[in-house]
């Protein structure tokens, strides 16, 4: 790796860092996978494969789809995901991250917001995580999941009539 | 195969779903709205996608300290990988080197070979230079031949 190659990727990861971690955060929550630790071999594993990375491609893009093919890897070896899905809404936990996360008035509304995008299969809730969490376009979305924009627009909506059944279940209504 | 039927209820749950994103306009709504008339449980999740509360703010980012913690474990973690692996440095560059510049150092080698044999003085026809190197005549064989002929003769 040259020196220049090095600069660029600390650059990176001190920019991207912050949204990459929010972001896993939204996704793994519910299990037991931690994002601090996702985030490390996220790391690792793209400056080890720097030289893959093609130049015209979008760095987030890239990283997010190593820290996600990492997180399914984990949930087929821990063998929780089923586990977790199964789990009813109301016994998820889900961490209110003691102020860390700077909403210090996390209402009930939002801890069950949260649960119900934990409570989503991971096909679903991948997507609304990186749609509606992180604000990625639907062509940054496929680049990741290297799908067609009209299965992830499909698997949405899939995920939006989820969300709002959950929702109602709840007694959340819009605020 | 897909049935039209299904296909039309994709398309409408695609627009549905482009609605919801903010991606039409009042007469585009209005029209999708028209449409869903026809599909009572689709105009039903129309509406409650619709209603749906704002998810974008649920997760808010770590505070500059937390974050500055992690990064620097990451790139201690990093910093620690490459002393590790002396050799990484070399084996990567030459591994790039060769991904990025082996398909065009071939083709420029071959260049040069071509554009040196078929400038080679006294050589005209690029065929007969062609069909020389490729099968290279042989002064030895030929002469053993007629020698042995003579002798077949005579005999």
């Amino acid at each position: 790796m040259d020196n220049h190659m090095d600069r660029e990727f600390t650059r990176s990861v001190e920019e991207l860092y912050p949204r990459l971690h929010r972001a896993m955060r939204a996704y793994l929550a519910g299990s037991s996978v931690d994002a601090e630790d996702l985030l490390q071999e996220t790391f690792l594993k793209a400056y080890l494969n720097l030289d893959t990375f093609r130049e015209d491609a979008s760095m987030y893009t890239w990283l997010y789809s190593i820290a996600r093919n990492l997180a399914i890897d984990e949930f087929r070896k821990r063998k929780k995901e089923k586990l977790m899905s199964n789990t009813p809404v109301e016994d998820l936990e889900i961490s209110i991250d003691d102020n860390n996360d700077g909403l210090e008035n996390l209402d009930h509304q939002v801890l069950m917001m949260r649960k119900a995008i934990a409570q989503l299969p991971e096909l679903l809730r991948s997507i609304v995580v990186m749609k509606t969490i992180d604000g990625l376009s639907y062509p940054e979305i496929a680049e990741i999941t290297d799908l067609n924009e009209e299965t992830i627009k499909n698997r949405m909506f899939r995920a939006r009539k989820e969300l709002a059944i959950m929702l109602k279940q709840m007694g959340i209504e819009r605020s | 195969m897909k049935s039209i039927k299904n296909e039309q209820t994709e398309r409408l749950e695609i627009r549905i779903n482009d609605a919801a994103d903010g991606f039409l306009n009042q007469k585009e709504i209005a029209d999708l709205e028209k449409d869903l008339q026809a599909h009572p449980e689709l105009l039903k999740d129309y509406y409650s996608i619709m209603d749906l509360p704002d998810f974008s703010n649920i997760y808010g980012e770590l505070n500059e300290h937390q974050n500055r913690n992690q990064i620097s474990v990451i790139l201690n973690k990093i910093g620690l990988t490459k002393s590790q692996n002396p050799g990484l440095n070399f084996e990567n560059i030459t591994v790039l080197w060769f991904k990025k510049y082996a398909l065009a150092a071939s083709f420029l080698i071959l260049a040069i070979t071509s554009v040196f044999n078929l400038s080679q003085p006294g050589v005209a026809d690029t065929e007969i230079a062609l069909e020389e190197l490729i099968y290279p005549e042989s002064d030895v064989v030929s002469d053993d031949y007629v020698t042995y002929l003579d002798e077949w003769i005579e005999q």
